[in-house]
């Protein structure tokens, strides 16, 4: 059983974000586009990733075209 | 635009003006040699807080340090708030005690690598006691947001004055990757110059003293030709004291609509207020009462200005000088600039818009500029509603 210990956190780099929005399709429960089209989630830069959404977060990192998301 | 020194209660600068290695030797004796735990416990007895606009504790920031040879020290002077003048004033006047505190910083943490960010302005004083003294000296553009502690850091790692992305605090060690172009960023440990100059008193005083004498620096605006002032004050000191010290009468703060203290993420002063405490007080006690005193700014308004529109183009200035870097922030403070000078109009719906982009930004970018600016436009509506605000909105033309 996954503790909170062991749940990762996906770490937005505002830095290298474009708003080009995939993220906010594949991880669409923690992120909606806001209207300029940046990842929007009330927890901000920092989002705290259960363990049911682990795969598809994984699956926004590595598909983010501007290598802005990191799962820790 | 002058500037005036005033050394009636002086600590700081009790070497006096453009004190020298000589003058600072004679007033505060030589080098101290404080053992490090000794240090650390006076630091955290004295409460020291931050003097770069957070206030945060001076103690918790070194004690959280990893320590070691990769560990950066920086002594912050890069002033980007352009109403602030104290950290200049240190550099010009007192920068051997600035000094002895970035190297007292640095033997706490076994750096040995200490790093003055300076302005421009400042270079040519202190570049040759920086490198008699073994300091690195490494220079600040004029922005605002160049003063941003990881903006201080990106400038000795790549040059670039500009808030970088971290997964850890500045003060610890980010972790590589197994992708060979990210390298390891060592831990870097930021502090305010006059922390560092009050820090150099705390080695050799003690916290106790500390808390009797201990002083902070503002940089009161006259609002007249008289320019700006920079004062040294005992800590605990009211925005009246600040302003009865720096010359204005009675009668002029009573005419002030408001006083802006703090600098631009501040807090709005007026009636009562005016008699509390800004800025953490010594021995922590009572703080909750405090008015954050953020880098020491004391901006009086005329008789006649709107805090409003006064409002308007420290928040016109605080969006244009946004780092360029993350797309909420760089779309989100004109946005939100602009709602504020509608609300500014008296156009019904601005205000609320104005709480909804300062939602929208805050927490989400590389620093807390977004974050700082909203709540200056939130404050500054809260505390000038519709009913107590002093005086009537411009008039706005209608197209027929």
């Amino acid at each position: 059983m996954k503790t909170a210990l062991q749940e990762k956190t996906l770490h937005i780099n505002w830095g290298k974000c474009a708003g080009r929005g995939l993220c906010t399709e594949l991880l669409e429960e923690k992120l909606s586009a806001d209207e300029w089209g940046y990842p929007y989630s009330p927890e901000g830069t920092n989002v705290r990733i259960p363990a049911e959404l682990e795969k598809a977060a994984r699956q926004a990192a590595s598909d983010c075209p501007l290598r802005a998301l990191k799962l820790i | 635009m002058t500037l005036r020194l005033d050394l009636s209660t002086p600590q700081v600068f009790a070497a006096g003006y453009h004190a020298d290695l000589a003058a600072h030797r004679a007033t505060f004796g030589d080098f101290p040699q404080v053992p490090a735990d000794t240090l650390l416990a006076q630091v955290q007895a004295s409460c020291l807080d931050g003097r770069g606009g957070a206030g945060f504790s001076t103690y918790t920031k070194l004690a959280g340090t990893e320590t070691g040879r990769k560990t950066t020290v920086i002594a912050n002077a890069a002033e980007g708030e352009y109403l602030s003048f104290k950290d200049r004033m240190l550099l010009e006047h007192a920068p051997h005690l600035v000094l002895d505190g970035l190297l007292l910083a640095s033997a706490l943490v076994g750096s040995s690598r200490p790093v003055l960010y300076a302005r421009q302005e400042s270079m040519a004083g202190v570049a040759a006691l920086a490198r008699a003294r073994g300091v690195e000296l490494i220079q600040a553009p004029g922005t605002y947001i160049s003063g941003e502690a990881s903006a201080a850091a990106r400038t000795y790692l790549q040059g670039i004055s500009k808030p970088m992305d971290r997964t850890t605090r500045l003060n610890r060690a980010e972790p590589g990757t197994k992708n060979v172009f990210r390298a390891e960023r060592g831990p870097i440990l930021v502090h305010n110059v006059e922390t560092l100059a009050q820090l150099a008193l705390i080695a050799r005083y003690g916290s106790d003293w500390f808390a009797r004498k201990g002083t902070r620096l503002f940089t009161v605006h006259t609002r007249t030709g008289a320019g700006a002032l920079v004062l040294e004050l005992p800590h605990g000191s009211s925005t009246r004291e600040i302003l009865l010290k720096a010359g204005f009468t009675g009668f002029e703060i009573a005419a002030a609509p408001a006083v802006l203290t703090g600098g631009f993420s501040g807090t709005w002063v007026k009636g009562e207020t005016l008699n509390t405490p800004l800025g953490a007080l010594p021995g922590g006690e009572g703080s909750e009462q405090a008015i954050a005193a953020g880098t020491g700014i004391i901006y009086p308004l005329l008789q006649k200005e709107d805090p409003l529109t006064v409002a308007a183009s420290f928040l016109n200035y605080l969006a244009a000088e946004n780092a360029g870097q993350c797309g909420p922030c760089v779309n989100g403070l004109p946005a939100l600039a602009d709602a504020f000078t509608a609300a500014t109009l008296g156009i019904p719906g601005a205000a609320a818009e104005v709480a909804r982009l300062g939602r929208g930004v805050s927490g989400r970018g590389m620093c807390k500029h977004p974050d700082a600016t909203a709540r200056f436009a939130l404050h500054t509506l809260e505390t000038f509603t519709p009913a107590n605000r002093p005086s009537r909105p411009p008039r706005v033309l209608q197209n027929s």
